[in-house]
């Protein structure tokens, strides 16, 4: 069954289609949330709301874009309010000290992980996503720009930043 | 800094922009070929390469935590519900709200035997119209 099918059967209330909307784009969702926010528990709680507000607003989804690609833009907009609610500074050395050490309780032998992913945690949340959606899922700026809600300019320039910051990171760091 | 410094800082900026944009196969502002082939743009290119080469090591998937979509599923249809249940209560109170002040309205304004006149009407007249409808609604439920 194709993903328009599925979609269209879920939206109809058959929630075993849904379900296997949902399970077929996890992966990508789960790959995505976990690179921008560093943390497995807040990624599984972010997910998690992601989810839950695509099965509410399954309705309101048109699919002139992929099914990925809107849970990618619920799953940005929840870590976005998460931000703004917790109030969390992007570059506080000690909070990412603190992330760090959790990431590392898990990874404890993989060390370039752990580093790679405390210079993409230092990038502002704006920068991170459209770096890691254009490296990672090799989204095109006029997607990016309708992901994040921005100009595709902005998305551009926000690309050149985060590539000469990690470029410069990974240098000062000596992992290159 | 002079403004020769700073030329040259803002052309390395231009080359470099330019090389993400082609390393990510997006359009990118032409610039002097001589300029692309200059140690600088080399250095800058092998460097995109390398960094590209340690970013990905954060493809593994080495979190692995479960998520259970059929119970988010579950949560989601019954807040839905809840919504949907709130707003038919809010448009009953509402739709109730200005029948009642129009009913009033008119028993003040036009005449008050319209009250009695619509009491008898809905109490002879309405079950006549609602008990069918309702039989034939159920009647098309079971079927």
């Amino acid at each position: 069954m194709d993903e328009l099918e599925l979609i269209n059967k879920a939206k109809d209330g058959n929630k075993s289609a849904l379900n296997s909307l949902l399970k077929d784009n996890l992966n990508i969702l789960k790959g995505y949330v976990v690179k921008m926010v560093g943390d497995p528990h807040l990624a599984q709680d972010i997910i998690q709301d992601a989810l839950l507000k695509a099965v509410i607003n399954i309705n309101k989804f048109e699919p002139k874009a992929k099914f990925s690609t809107w849970l990618i833009k619920i799953a940005t907009n929840v870590y976005r309010d998460y931000l703004r609610k917790n109030k969390i500074s992007q570059v506080v050395e000690g909070n990412l000290a603190d992330r760090g050490k959790q990431v590392e309780d898990i990874v404890i032998a993989n060390y370039e992980y752990k580093e790679i992913m405390k210079i993409i945690l230092k990038l502002p949340y704006e920068k991170r996503a459209v770096f890691i959606l254009k490296h990672y899922y090799g989204y095109k700026y006029e997607e990016i720009s309708q992901i994040i809600n921005c100009p595709i300019g902005t998305v551009r320039s926000r690309l050149h930043n985060a590539v000469k910051f990690i470029i410069k990171e990974i240098e000062r760091k000596e992992i290159m | 800094m002079d403004g020769y410094d700073k030329t040259k800082n803002s052309l390395q900026n231009k080359i470099e922009n330019s090389l993400i944009n082609e390393f990510y196969n997006e359009e990118y502002e032409k610039v002097d070929e001589k300029l692309k082939c200059s140690d600088g743009a080399f250095e800058f290119k092998s460097k995109l390469n390398s960094t590209t080469l340690k970013m990905a090591v954060l493809n593994e998937d080495i979190f692995d935590f479960k998520i259970d979509t059929l119970s988010i599923i579950e949560q989601g249809e019954s807040i839905r519900e809840n919504n949907k249940a709130n707003k038919e209560f809010i448009l009953f109170i509402l739709t109730s709200f200005i029948i009642l002040s129009l009913y009033a309205i008119a028993i003040i304004k036009i005449d008050p035997n319209i009250l009695i006149i619509s009491q008898i009407f809905i109490v002879i007249i309405v079950p006549w119209i609602i008990i069918p409808i309702a039989a034939i609604k159920r009647r098309g439920s079971e079927v």
